[in-house]
């Protein structure tokens, strides 16, 4: 098993120089008018800077599916010898946010030997990129340095992720971010379904449904970003095909009721409209993101 | 004539670099290291941090969601010259569930989330008490934190 994990360890590596040695190259054929970095207007960027969408980071997202009792299974990962295929921007964009997903989930679940390696890919694509300040080699440091410390671990890849889309917004990719955060969504629902189908984990299902929420999000978000833009455009339009089953889901207009607790103070905010999946659409919803994060990653 | 020409290309290079910095300094990683991300302890910063350069009586909002059973912060990190900005959560169908304004204008809002939903955060800066024609401009960011309910 040691020797499995130093040879995946050893391949990732190899890859990641592999990658570094012809990347520039590779890099610029991409870059086409239809790639993202090159084709957010004016327009769209400013339309977009005063009112944001948000969705959970792979982070809230790996650690709400722990508390709800999930285990860690190696196979619901995407392997990390796929790290080479990616070419394009959109991509090795697409697969960051996948690689940091999985980086979250090995990190959430301990798994610390895994973790390097998933590091190791989120660095290949990061720098691949052209992303600097992020899941580089001062981020390996400060990981290999807490490994035994997940709160650390958790600190450390949120940084990451700030700092990869605050580079990117900086330098007028926000698209190419974007696209980031919806690789890593699709990976975070998937290993969900995954876990949900294998163990009918009611909770489990019941964060599946609620998903329903950042999907919107997410959608107006990659819309801010796609036109004249193929990569989030095809993206963007397969997630269409995923909120057209969300949209089954009856969510009455919620009604918050909010109690403060002064001697605590405490605050606690609810509603009256809880999300409920049926089987029928638990199947559709895990039939269509294994289809798109299959596309995604292969 | 040539003179003017080339204090004008200085004049115009100088205002591009400038303004190019203010906005650089806006997203850097030293304000939001320095002055926000200590705050968000105890909880976990989400990775998503939302960061724009406002000026006076400037708005900005962030639309998102909440699940159930985890405690959240909403922290809001503004620079100074600004002044008291305040900021406000409401829920889709525009019930206000916090107002800054009503609590002394905080920086941040911690509560428990009992059923997951969404809402959205409202971030205002107050008019200007400067004199000066140019209102003061400067970085505004919203940073969530989470944790499990206890």
């Amino acid at each position: 098993m040691k020797f499995k994990i130093i040879t995946k360890y050893v391949s990732c590596i190899a890859i990641a120089a592999m990658s570094a040695s012809c990347g520039s190259s590779g890099d610029s054929d991409t870059l086409t008018n239809n790639d993202t970095s090159s084709v957010i207007s004016t327009e769209e960027t400013e339309k977009a800077e005063k009112v944001f969408s948000s969705i959970p980071s792979p982070i809230e997202t790996t650690t709400l599916l722990q508390q709800a009792g999930a285990k860690y299974n190696a196979n619901y990962l995407n392997p990390i010898d796929n790290v080479s295929k990616y070419s394009s921007i959109t991509a090795k964009a697409l697969n960051l946010g996948v690689y940091g997903s999985d980086l979250s989930f090995t990190s959430i679940f301990s798994q610390t030997q895994e973790s390097m390696l998933y590091l190791r890919c989120t660095n290949t694509l990061a720098t691949s990129l052209g992303i600097s300040g992020a899941f580089d080699e001062t981020t390996t440091s400060r990981i290999e340095a807490n490994l035994e410390n997940k709160d650390s671990l958790l600190a450390i890849i949120s940084d990451s992720y700030w700092n990869s889309d605050t580079y990117l917004r900086e330098n007028g990719q926000a698209g190419v971010s974007a696209l980031i955060v919806a690789g890593g969504w699709i990976e975070g629902l998937y290993i969900a379904t995954q876990i949900a189908n294998s163990t009918k984990n009611e909770v489990i299902i019941k964060r599946i449904g609620e998903q329903k929420l950042s999907l919107d999000n997410l959608i107006t978000l990659l819309h801010s970003y796609k036109k004249d833009n193929t990569g989030i455009t095809d993206i963007s339009n397969r997630l269409d095909e995923l909120k057209t089953i969300y949209d089954g889901i009856f969510v009455a207009p919620p009604e918050t009721t909010v109690s403060t607790d002064t001697a605590k103070s405490v605050t606690t905010v609810g509603n009256n409209s809880p999300i409920k999946l049926t089987p029928e659409q638990l199947k559709q919803i895990t039939n269509k993101v294994a289809q798109i994060r299959n596309n995604v990653i292969h | 004539m040539k003179n003017y020409l080339v204090t004008a290309i200085i004049t115009i290079s100088s205002m591009a670099f400038f303004s190019t910095a203010a906005i650089a300094q806006c997203n850097s990683s030293t304000f939001i290291k320095k002055k926000c991300i200590p705050k968000i302890q105890p909880f976990t910063q989400s990775g998503q941090i939302i960061t724009n350069k406002l000026s006076s009586e400037q708005k900005t909002e962030l639309k998102l969601t909440f699940s159930s059973g985890q405690d959240y912060r909403i922290l809001i990190c503004s620079e100074e010259l600004l002044g008291d900005v305040s900021f406000r959560v409401r829920d889709v169908m525009g019930k206000i569930i916090f107002d800054s304004k009503d609590h002394d204008y905080p920086d941040f809002w911690d509560f428990k989330v009992i059923s997951t939903q969404q809402f959205i955060v409202d971030v205002s800066v107050p008019p200007s008490d400067s004199p000066s024609s140019i209102p003061p401009t400067g970085c505004v960011s919203i940073i969530i934190g989470f944790k499990k309910s206890l």
